[in-house]
């Protein structure tokens, strides 16, 4: 299966992706992966293949005044549209608050 | 009817915008874009959005700002306003905006909106949690927007947050 958790960034996302799916291969940080590929020159959507079936982690990046830098808004941009497009595949979407998941997609596994 | 749909930056909130508009305005529906065509990035956005809507019978009235006194061919069935960040930064910032009696004017825009159609839905921006200084005319802009999403929420029969494409019902959930 395949999970996204976002929330704020220091919200515990990662320590509840392992307490929850600890068979889940983890990929923390995907908003720092999106901006590694485009300082690379790559397009970060290629990254969608290589997420099915893992336990992601995403800062949810978004909810900001539109940065003045636009290698920025780019970034933003696409940490915003990887996330709808591996939301819309995923079983389950968390958004994690002080540590707390929401289920805003699937449910809870049972542990 | 009002609906307000907001969400951060590239969270799908314009795709259900145009959903919910289509699901409650079956027949005639505007679009009314508030996005000034300045610079690249406007300009692929805009270019986006149009893409989006096309074949979905919307007609366009662009108007960056000063809504309370425009004036529609004729009434709708629907309006989709698109968005309200846009508005407000206009009327703020503008030479011919409003200014500091942006708020009110505002809601006076939104307010003669509704008279001209049955259905209203607002798209909005999430810009609350960046957690950055900002210098005050940047932080009047973030308060005055709060402002308008908490008083536009009052009135309005439903409200959404749409999150990584997936719409969250605040207020008033209907069939989504």
């Amino acid at each position: 299966m395949t999970v996204l958790l976002i929330g704020g960034a220091h919200q515990g996302k990662a320590a509840l992706a392992a307490r929850l799916y600890p068979n889940l291969p983890l990929v923390t940080g995907l908003h720092a992966r999106v901006r590694d590929e485009l300082d690379a020159g790559r397009d970060p959507m290629a990254l969608l293949g290589g997420l099915r079936g893992c336990a992601v982690t995403c800062d949810e990046v978004g909810c900001g005044i539109v940065p003045m830098d636009r290698a920025d808004e780019t970034w933003r941009e696409a940490a915003g549209r990887l996330c709808c497009a591996l939301a819309a595949e995923a079983d389950a979407v968390v958004r994690v608050t002080a540590g707390l998941p929401q289920y805003i997609k699937g449910e809870r596994p049972c542990i | 009817m009002l609906i307000l749909v907001t969400g951060g930056a590239a969270s799908g909130k314009s795709a259900h915008a145009e959903r919910l508009l289509c699901a409650s305005a079956a027949g005639a529906r505007l679009y009314l874009a508030t996005m000034q065509p300045f610079g690249a990035a406007a300009e692929t956005r805009i270019a986006r959005h149009r893409a989006l809507r096309r074949d979905k019978g919307f007609e366009t009235v662009e108007r960056p700002l000063g809504l309370a006194g425009l004036e529609l061919p004729r009434r709708y069935d629907g309006i989709l306003l698109e968005d309200l960040g846009n508005l407000l930064a206009n009327e703020l910032f503008d030479p011919a905006g409003a200014g500091e009696a942006a708020f009110g004017s505002t809601l006076a825009g939104i307010a003669r909106l509704q008279d001209c159609c049955e259905t209203l839905v607002v798209v909005s921006n999430e810009v609350f949690s960046d957690g950055l200084a900002y210098p005050p005319e940047t932080a009047a802009y973030i308060r005055t927007l709060g402002r308008l999403h908490a008083a536009l929420a009052a009135r309005a029969d439903a409200v959404y947050e749409s999150v990584c494409g997936i719409l969250l019902p605040l207020k008033g959930e209907k069939g989504i």
